[in-house]
C-alpha cells in the first residue's frame, strides 16, 4: 500500500491544511488523481514566470501537447472511436488565429477563441456524418479530412497558398503561457467531470457496447457528438495557441504526424483516463526534447515501438495496466 | 389505469421485400403476448419496430395512445419499452451490478436522476434475477444462462412497463429453460410488466403467454389463446406441421 | 477542340493511373476483406515496395516491371511475418472478428507505420530519389502517352486479374474466400484458419509491394519515406469506394479516383482536385457504406 504513495502527496497534504476545514474536506473528496493534477496545474501557474525563459518556453509547448492529448482522449479515449484525423482541428484553429490576426487585426486571445469555436463547429459538421460509422470506417473518414484540408489551404490565396500565414506578434510568452494553462486546466477539469458518477458510468457503457447502451436508454449519438465537439473545440483552441507560439501557420499544421503523436500519447498513458493523457504527454515530449538533438528519428521510433507493444500486450496503457495489476494502487487513479 | 402497448397496421419493406404486411397487435401491462412463426416470418423485425430500432414503412406504434415509432431508440426505452437481445450484449468490462446500475440510471423517465432509491432498486433487481452472488463479477465472466438473466435484469432496471424478449430461452438446456421460465413468471408476478415474447421453444411460449400471435411471411395469420392457436388449422399447416400434436395440451 | 483533346488525354492517363492505384489498394482490400482488420501501416509497405524497385534498379538495372516480381516475393514473406507478429494474437480462435480486435490492430499497425516511416528517414534520408525508366512514348490518336505508364498500368491490371483467377479457381483461393465469408463454416469444411489468413495476408502484401514498384513510374517528385502518408489514404478511399472484400471493387475504385484526379485537374487547381478525391469518401461512407458496386 505504501510503496506507491509518492512523498509529494504528503507534502501537499501539509501545505493544503492552511485551507479552512470544510474546503479541505471538499478537496479530499476529489480523489488523489484530481488532487495531484490540481497541484501540478497550481504549481505550473505559480512558478512559471520565475523559471528560466528556456524552460518556460518548453512548458508552453508541453501544455499545448497535453491539451491535444486530453482533446483526443475526449473522443477516442472515452468512446473508442479512433480519430486518425484529429490534426484537422489543430490546423483549423491555427488558420483561424492567423487569418483573424492578419486580416481582421484581432488580438491573439480573440484568435484563440475563434480557433476554439471553429474547431467545435468543424467537429459538429464532421461528427454528424462520421460518428455513425464504426471502427476502421470512422478512422478512415476522419483520416481524409486533414489531407483534404492540407490541399485546400495550399490552394487558397486568402490563406497564403502553400506558404501559409506568417505573423509578427512579438514575444508574448507570458500571455501564451496563461492562455494555454487556462485551456489545459479547463480540459482536465472537464475530463475529470465526465469520468465521474452517472455520466462516467454511461460513457463507459457506451464504450463497451454501443447497441446495448442505446437499449438501456443512453442517448448514444448525442453523447458521442457532444464529446467530439468539445474535443474539436479544445484541439482548435490549442492549435491557435500553437500558431501564436510559432508566430505563423502553415499547411504543415495539417501534418498527420501530429495526429499520430496525439494518439500515441493517450495510448501510452491510458485511454479514457484522467491521468493518462498527462503521463502520455510527459513521456512523449521529454525524450523528444533530448533526442531531437542526437537522433531526431529515435524518438518517434521509440514511440512507435511502445504503441505496438502497448496495443498488443497492455491495452490499458500505463494507467489502465497499473489499475489492473496493482489493485491497491487503484484508488490513486480514481 | 394499466398501460397499453399497441401497434397498428405495421408495414415494413426492405427494398422490394415486404417483411411485415399490415400487422397489428395490442397488449395491456401485466399480460404476455407470445409471437411465433417460422424463420423469416418477420418476428424479429416486428420487435425491432416495436423497440424503435427500426422505423416502420407505414403504420404506428403507440404507448398509452402516444406515438413512439418516430422516437430514437433510447427515447423509446425511456418511455417504457425495453428490448432484450437474442444474443445477450452485456457490458463485458463492467460488473454485473454496474450493468444493472447503468440501466437503472439512464433507462428511467428522468435520466441522471439522483434518486436515493437507486441502489435499493439495483439490489432488488439483482435479487429478482438471482444474480446477487455474482454482483461483483465482470459481466464477461458469466455463463450463457447468467448473461441472459443479466440481459433480462437490465431491461427490468430501465423501469420499462413493456419488455420485448427476443428468443430468451434459445440455446438453453431443458432444465435451464424450466428454471428460466420460473424466474420469468415470478418476476412478472412481482413487477407486473407486459411482455412480447418471441420464442422458438414452444412449451415456454405456451406456458408464459396469455395470448399468441402467429406470423407467416410478414402477415398475422392467427391470434388467440395458446389453446386456440395450436388448434387453428391454418397455423398447423403453416407453421407447426406434424409436430402440432406434440405441443397441444 | 483542344479542350476535348485535353480531357481525353487526361482520361487515358487517369485510367492508367487508376489501374496502378487499384493494384496498391487491392493488397489492402484482400487483407481487410479476409481478416476483417485494417493494416494502418499499409502505406509504409507501398513505400518499401517503391524503394525496393529503386534499389533493384540501382544495383542491377531492373526496370519496375521486373522489380515488382522481386518485390512480390519479398512481400509474401513479409506479409506472413506481419500476420504472426500483429494479427495472430488478436484473431486466433475467433469465429467473429469484433470491433475490439479491429481497434487493437488499427492501433498496433499505426505504431508500426510510425516506426517504418522513421526507419526510412534514417536509412534513406528525406530527400526524394528518382528512378530512371523511360521506354519512350506512344502516340494514340494524336496524344502522346508515356509507355512506362502504359506498361505498369497494364501490369497492375494483370496482377488483379491473376489474383481473381487464383481466388476463384484454386483450392487455396476458395479456402481464402470461404474463410472471408464465414470463419466457423470454413473451419467445418477443413480449412485451417491460421494458415489461410496468414497466406492471404502474404498475398495482400505481395500485391501492395509490387504496386509500390509500379507506382515509382508515376512518382514524378521522386520516392521519399513519406510516400505512404499520401498513398495509404488513397488506398483506403479506393477500397471504401469499391466496397471492402469485393475483388473487382479495387479496380472500380482505383479507376474512379485516378480519373477523378486527372480530369478534375483540367477544371480546378490541382490542390482542389486532391482534396475532392479524398473527401469523396465521406458521402460514400454515409450513403453507401458497402461501396458503389452492387
Amino acid at each position: 500500500m505504501t510503496i506507491l504513495r509518492p512523498t509529494f502527496l504528503r507534502l501537499r497534504a501539509m501545505s493544503l491544511r492552511i485551507l479552512p476545514g470544510h474546503a479541505w474536506g471538499k478537496v479530499r473528496a476529489l480523489g488523489p488523481t484530481a488532487q495531484g493534477l490540481g497541484l501540478v496545474l497550481a504549481v505550473l501557474a505559480v512558478v512559471g514566470p520565475v523559471l528560466p525563459v528556456a524552460i518556460f518556453v518548453l512548458l508552453i509547448l508541453f501544455m499545448i501537447y497535453a491539451t491535444w492529448a486530453y482533446s483526443i482522449n475526449l473522443i477516442t479515449g472515452m468512446t473508442g472511436y479512433v480519430s486518425f484525423g484529429h490534426v484537422v482541428f489543430v490546423g483549423t484553429g491555427g488558420y483561424a488565429l492567423g487569418y483573424g490576426v492578419k486580416v481582421w487585426n484581432i488580438a491573439p486571445f480573440a484568435g484563440v477563441a475563434l480557433g476554439g469555436v471553429l474547431g467545435a463547429v468543424l467537429a459538429l459538421v464532421i461528427g454528424v456524418v462520421t460518428l455513425r460509422l464504426r471502427g476502421a470506417y470512422f478512422a478512415i473518414a476522419t483520416l481524409v479530412t486533414p489531407l483534404a484540408a492540407f490541399y485546400i489551404v495550399s490552394g487558397t490565396p486568402a490563406l497564403g497558398d502553400g506558404s501559409g500565414l506568417p505573423m509578427n506578434l512579438g514575444f508574448q510568452i507570458g500571455s501564451q503561457y496563461y492562455t494555454i494553462w487556462a485551456l489545459l486546466a479547463a480540459e482536465v477539469a472537464l475530463t475529470w467531470w465526465v469520468t465521474r458518477g452517472r455520466l462516467g458510468l454511461g460513457i463507459r457503457a457506451l464504450r463497451e457496447d454501443e447497441d446495448a447502451a442505446r437499449a438501456v436508454g443512453i442517448s448514444v449519438s448525442r453523447v458521442k457528438l457532444i464529446l467530439y465537439i468539445l474535443s474539436g473545440g479544445f484541439a482548435g483552441a490549442a492549435g491557435a495557441v500553437f500558431a501564436w507560439y510559432v508566430s505563423g501557420v502553415f499547411p504543415d499544421s495539417f501534418n498527420l504526424l501530429f495526429s499520430l503523436t496525439m494518439l500515441a500519447m493517450i495510448i501510452i498513458g491510458g485511454m479514457g483516463t484522467v491521468l493518462g493523457p498527462m503521463l502520455g504527454a510527459v513521456i512523449v515530449l521529454i525524450p523528444h526534447q533530448i533526442l531531437i538533438r542526437i537522433l531526431p528519428q529515435g524518438e518517434p521510433i521509440a514511440i512507435g515501438v511502445s504503441v505496438i507493444l502497448i496495443a498488443l500486450f497492455l491495452p490499458g496503457g500505463i494507467v489502465g495496466t497499473i489499475r489492473q495489476y496493482v489493485p491497491d494502487a487503484r484508488r490513486y487513479f480514481e | 389505469m394499466t398501460a397499453r402497448l399497441a401497434a397498428k397496421g405495421i408495414v415494413k419493406r426492405f427494398g422490394g421485400v415486404t417483411a411485415l404486411d399490415d400487422v397489428s397487435l395490442a397488449l395491456d401491462q401485466g399480460t404476455v403476448l407470445g409471437l411465433i412463426g417460422p424463420n423469416g416470418s418477420g418476428k424479429t423485425t416486428l420487435l425491432n419496430v416495436l423497440s424503435g430500432t427500426m422505423r416502420p414503412t407505414s403504420g404506428g406504434v403507440f404507448l398509452d395512445g402516444q406515438r413512439i415509432d418516430r422516437l430514437p431508440g433510447y427515447r423509446v426505452v425511456r418511455a417504457g419499452v425495453a428490448k432484450t437481445h437474442q444474443i445477450p450484449k452485456p457490458f463485458p468490462g463492467l460488473t454485473v451490478r454496474e450493468n444493472v446500475l447503468v440501466a437503472a440510471t439512464f433507462g428511467g423517465r428522468a435520466p441522471m436522476r439522483e434518486g436515493a432509491d437507486l441502489p435499493e432498486q439495483v439490489e432488488r433487481i439483482l435479487r429478482l434475477v438471482e444474480l446477487e452472488p455474482r454482483a461483483h463479477a465482470f459481466a464477461s465472466a458469466l455463463t450463457v444462462q447468467e448473461k441472459k438473466r443479466l440481459e433480462f435484469g437490465r431491461a427490468l432496471a430501465t423501469g420499462a412497463r413493456f419488455l420485448l424478449l427476443d428468443e430468451t430461452f434459445a440455446g438453453l438446456s431443458p432444465d435451464e429453460v424450466r428454471n428460466s421460465v420460473e424466474v420469468f413468471q415470478r418476476v412478472q408476478a412481482e413487477v407486473g410488466f407486459g411482455a412480447v415474447v418471441v420464442e422458438h421453444v414452444m412449451r415456454a411460449v405456451l406456458s408464459l403467454a396469455q395470448r399468441v400471435l402467429v406470423l407467416e411471411e410478414g402477415r398475422a395469420i392467427a391470434e388467440g389463446t395458446p389453446q386456440e392457436v395450436v388448434r387453428d388449422p391454418g397455423v398447423i399447416e403453416a407453421y407447426l406441421g406434424s409436430e402440432a400434436t406434440n405441443v397441444a395440451p | 477542340m483542344a479542350e476535348v483533346g485535353t480531357v481525353v488525354a487526361s482520361l487515358v492517363y487517369g485510367v492508367l493511373l487508376g489501374f496502378v492505384f487499384a493494384a496498391i489498394a487491392h493488397g489492402l482490400n484482400l487483407i481487410w476483406g479476409v481478416t476483417k482488420v485494417v493494416n494502418a501501416a499499409h502505406g509504409e509497405f507501398i513505400m518499401l515496395g517503391a524503394y525496393g524497385a529503386y534499389f533493384l534498379n540501382l544495383a542491377w538495372g531492373l526496370d519496375p516491371l521486373l522489380a515488382s516480381v522481386v518485390d512480390a516475393g519479398l512481400g509474401l514473406a513479409v506479409g506472413v511475418v506481419f500476420y504472426f507478429a500483429f494479427l495472430y494474437r488478436e484473431l486466433r480462435g475467433k469465429d467473429e472478428i469484433g470491433l475490439q480486435s479491429e481497434l487493437v490492430t488499427l492501433v498496433a499497425t499505426f505504431g508500426l507505420s510510425l516506426v517504418l516511416v522513421n526507419v526510412g528517414i534514417i536509412a534513406w534520408k528525406g530527400d526524394p530519389r528518382g528512378l530512371r525508366y523511360n521506354p519512350g512514348n506512344i502516340v494514340l490518336g494524336g496524344l502522346s502517352v508515356p509507355l512506362g505508364g502504359v506498361y505498369v498500368g497494364l501490369a497492375s491490371l494483370g496482377i488483379i486479374a491473376i489474383s481473381h483467377v487464383f481466388l476463384s479457381r484454386t483450392y487455396l483461393g476458395n479456402a481464402i474466400r470461404a474463410y472471408s465469408q464465414d470463419i466457423a463454416a470454413a473451419k467445418l469444411m477443413g480449412v485451417n484458419p491460421t494458415s489461410v489468413a496468414a497466406i492471404a495476408t502474404g498475398i495482400g502484401f505481395a500485391m501492395t509491394m509490387a504496386g509500390g514498384a509500379f507506382l515509382t513510374v508515376y512518382l514524378r517528385a521522386g520516392i521519399t519515406p513519406f510516400v505512404g502518408l499520401t498513398y495509404a489514404p488513397i488506398s483506403f478511399v479506393i477500397v471504401v469506394l469499391g466496397g471492402r472484400g469485393k475483388m473487382w471493387g479495387s479496380l472500380v475504385g482505383g479507376v474512379t479516383i485516378g480519373v477523378l484526379l486527372d480530369v478534375l485537374q483540367v477544371f480546378v487547381p490541382v490542390e482542389i482536385a486532391y482534396a475532392a478525391a479524398f473527401l469523396v469518401v465521406i458521402p460514400v461512407l454515409a450513403l453507401a457504406p458497402e461501396g458503389i458496386l452492387r
